[in-house]
């Protein structure tokens, strides 16, 4: 469980709650779909028809965080791998805005395609400390007016885990969710359990586009899990301060969690933050740094304080390999955000560059991480067993508890065993060839592609995923 | 004619970001009778490339940057009818048109751009986000850019970059105009693939490879 470490007081977390009304009511947000503005309208909003621009009162708004569920259950196509995504729990996942990989083997980075989703997706589901999936990449070999479809297709066929993906406007909705009732059985049982989330952004700052508005519609009428996330820029899209960037975010993420509960009150919605600064020397978004851990543990306290599910970031680089770099600015997120409880904790596997360009080693190694830190959640277990006064005195002054069952009963619970990190001796080491942890990391990739089978979908369901594709093909041209 | 002072104290208005002493500088320049071109040359352009230089060696951000560039602008909307009657020429690299295409409403880095290239000797048009392509082949007609650039986020974007540039094949312009694309979808591949003049990673890189476009480098 997280929720240990903090960087926000409660006074301070509050004081961002009283700006973020202000913004709403004062400033308000820019919705271009004219569904939504009626809806705000008709719902006590201050609504200009014009502009497009709805500001939006404090009881509204309090309404609106009511209404959305406190916890939501994600479930995979094996009901083990079921997610409980609430209060202060932590899960970790991948990314999913890549359109480069790290090629295996060359080491070359080269265009991302659809057969790398098949193994990145296989992949996951093998690697233990993975909880949810994201595609990493968006395929860009295939149609990318439909690449929504594509990425669903592989994820129902590919992996046995909780999945969250893309949806296309109105139609790219319908047919990811009819694509996944398939697979569930029924659309009753997909709601019941859900094997997708969606993801969609909003447009910083205060904007909330039509066709992500649209798309939020259809997913919130069949009660569909959606993580609204914010991706703003400090000092670009949003204010440079940090507690700047967490109110904008805020002010952003909590309307359209508003317009989803209009829309249908009770569906399941996720906050979504995924903000990170600029680099003022070129432009560029800069994302392996301290800040975008701070601001990570500051969203995590905010959600926790409205009660709502959050989908949060860490474990991102800036670093264009899986190099020291890489795994220092990965591991200081991993380990504040996942101590700061941030429920689905995104890009924390398998990103480099920023967030373009996947690696299947770095997925290896980011496992790695995550295992550590969730040991490092696990804390320490204080009880009068663990405390051990027994086993003490049995053993005494310069015995040994080798050989104790205490020992026994309690090791493997007490301490992680790593798998890729290599604890050997010099000599060990060098026996086993001198590999660095890319050439063990590449090594484990190679062996889990090649054993880990996923079970096959049935021909039947198969064939009418294809057809979903063949039909949305046809309607795209 | 035109006294050295005030271009110092234009040049220091732009220096300063402060847009109000700028256009009132401007008002008095006009007043005595200084050229348009003169005001925007000898004063003002001064002050942006000064924050240019400095932003180059480290000393000064990309806010300050856009701080001074809207400064320039200000001065520039005001000056618009005076430029078109003054006998002057700008010391212009190129004129661009930017813009982010249709259906996408991304902005910032655009806007980035935007900046950076007026630093950089170039006079820009945005002409805004979400920009139907009739409208970027209509402005390629009207102003004459040397340089077009276009903007796309979305991987489900930046197929309005290939439909610009077979617009303008079919309205006999793609000649007529350098085409540049950008954004965070854009590849160097697509780029090849839709056959623009350039694409760039960053705002900077752009900035350098415009300069060559228009051969000034």
């Amino acid at each position: 469980m997280g929720g240990k470490f903090k960087v926000l007081s409660s006074d301070q977390i509050y004081e961002i709650h009283a700006a973020t009304l202000e913004v709403l009511e004062k400033t308000g947000i820019l919705v271009k779909e004219p569904r939504a503005l009626k809806l705000l309208d008709e719902n006590g909003a201050d609504v200009d028809y014009k502009t497009k621009r709805a500001q939006i009162p404090s009881y509204m708004l309090n309404e609106g965080i009511a209404k959305a569920p406190k916890t939501i259950r994600l479930c995979g196509r094996d009901t083990k791998n079921t997610l409980r995504v609430e209060g202060k729990r932590s899960y970790f996942g991948l990314g999913g805005s890549g359109i480069y990989m790290l090629d295996l083997d060359s080491g070359e980075r080269r265009i991302a395609t659809k057969r790398d989703l098949e193994e990145i997706t296989r992949l996951a589901d093998a690697l233990e400390n993975i909880d949810f999936l994201m595609g990493l990449i968006i395929p860009q070999d295939v149609n990318q007016k439909i690449w929504d479809r594509h990425s669903a297709q592989v994820k129902l066929h590919s992996t046995m885990k909780h999945s969250f993906t893309g949806a296309l406007g109105e139609e790219g909705a319908r047919d990811v969710l009819k694509m996944a009732s398939l697979v569930a059985g029924g659309e009753k049982e997909l709601e019941e359990n859900p094997l997708f989330s969606f993801i969609l952004c909003t447009v910083s700052p205060l904007t909330h586009d039509s066709r992500n508005t649209e798309t939020a519609i259809e997913l919130a009428k069949h009660k569909a899990p959606i993580i609204f996330a914010c991706e703003s820029i400090c000092g670009g899209t949003a204010p440079v301060t940090l507690a700047g960037t967490l109110v904008l975010q805020n002010a952003e993420v909590l309307s359209a969690i508003l317009i989803a509960q209009l829309v249908n009150p009770g569906t399941p919605v996720i906050y979504g933050a995924v903000s990170s600064p600029m680099d003022m020397r070129n432009g560029s978004i800069v994302l392996g740094v301290p800040e975008v851990a701070l601001l990570g543990v500051g969203v995590s306290q905010l959600a926790q304080y409205y009660g709502i599910p959050l989908y949060s970031m860490a474990g991102i680089t800036d670093s264009k390999i899986p190099d020291p770099q890489a795994a220092y600015e990965k591991a200081l997120q991993q380990v504040l955000v996942g101590l700061a409880g941030g429920n689905l904790i995104h890009n924390a596997a398998g990103m480099l560059d920023k967030m373009i360009t996947g690696s299947l080693e770095q997925m290896v190694i980011d496992n790695e991480i995550i295992g550590m830190v969730k040991r490092i959640m696990r804390g320490i277990e204080v009880n009068s067993e663990t405390l051990a006064t027994d086993v003490i005195n049995k053993v005494g002054p310069a015995g040994n508890f080798l050989g104790e069952k205490h020992t026994r009963t309690h090791y493997l619970n007490e301490h992680d065993l790593s798998k890729l990190s290599d604890r050997n001796t010099r000599e060990a080491w060098e026996k086993a060839g001198s590999k660095d942890i890319i050439q063990r990391a590449k090594e484990t990739v190679k062996q889990k592609l090649r054993d880990h089978q996923i079970e096959p979908l049935e021909t039947s369901i198969a064939k009418e995923l294809e057809e979903i594709i063949r039909v949305a093909e046809k309607r795209s041209a | 004619m035109g006294s050295p002072k005030i271009f110092d104290e234009m040049t220091q208005s732009v220096e300063e970001f402060d847009i109000d002493r700028a256009l009132k500088l401007t008002e008095i320049a006009l007043r005595v009778g200084i050229d348009a071109i003169d005001i925007l040359e000898k004063g003002f352009s001064r002050g942006l490339k000064q924050i240019g230089n400095k932003f180059g060696r480290g000393e000064a951000f990309l806010t300050e940057l856009v701080a001074a560039a809207n400064v320039m602008e200000s001065v520039s909307e005001r000056l618009s009818d005076e430029i078109i009657k003054s006998k002057k020429e700008r010391e212009l690299l190129g004129r661009v048109l930017i813009g982010t295409v249709a259906g996408d409403v991304h902005s910032i880095g655009k806007n980035i751009l935007k900046a950076m290239l007026e630093v950089g000797g170039f006079e820009v048009f945005d002409i805004g986000v979400d920009v139907p392509t009739s409208t970027f082949v209509e402005k390629v007609r009207e102003l004459k850019p040397e340089i077009l650039g276009l903007s796309a986020l979305m991987s489900t974007t930046i197929t309005e970059q290939r439909e610009v540039l077979e617009a303008l094949k079919r309205a006999g312009l793609r000649d007529a105009v350098k085409v540049m694309v950008g954004g965070a979808a854009v590849t160097e591949k697509w780029s090849k693939e839709i056959e623009a003049d350039a694409y760039a990673e960053n705002a900077s890189d752009a900035v350098k490879i415009a300069q060559m476009l228009v051969g000034k480098r």
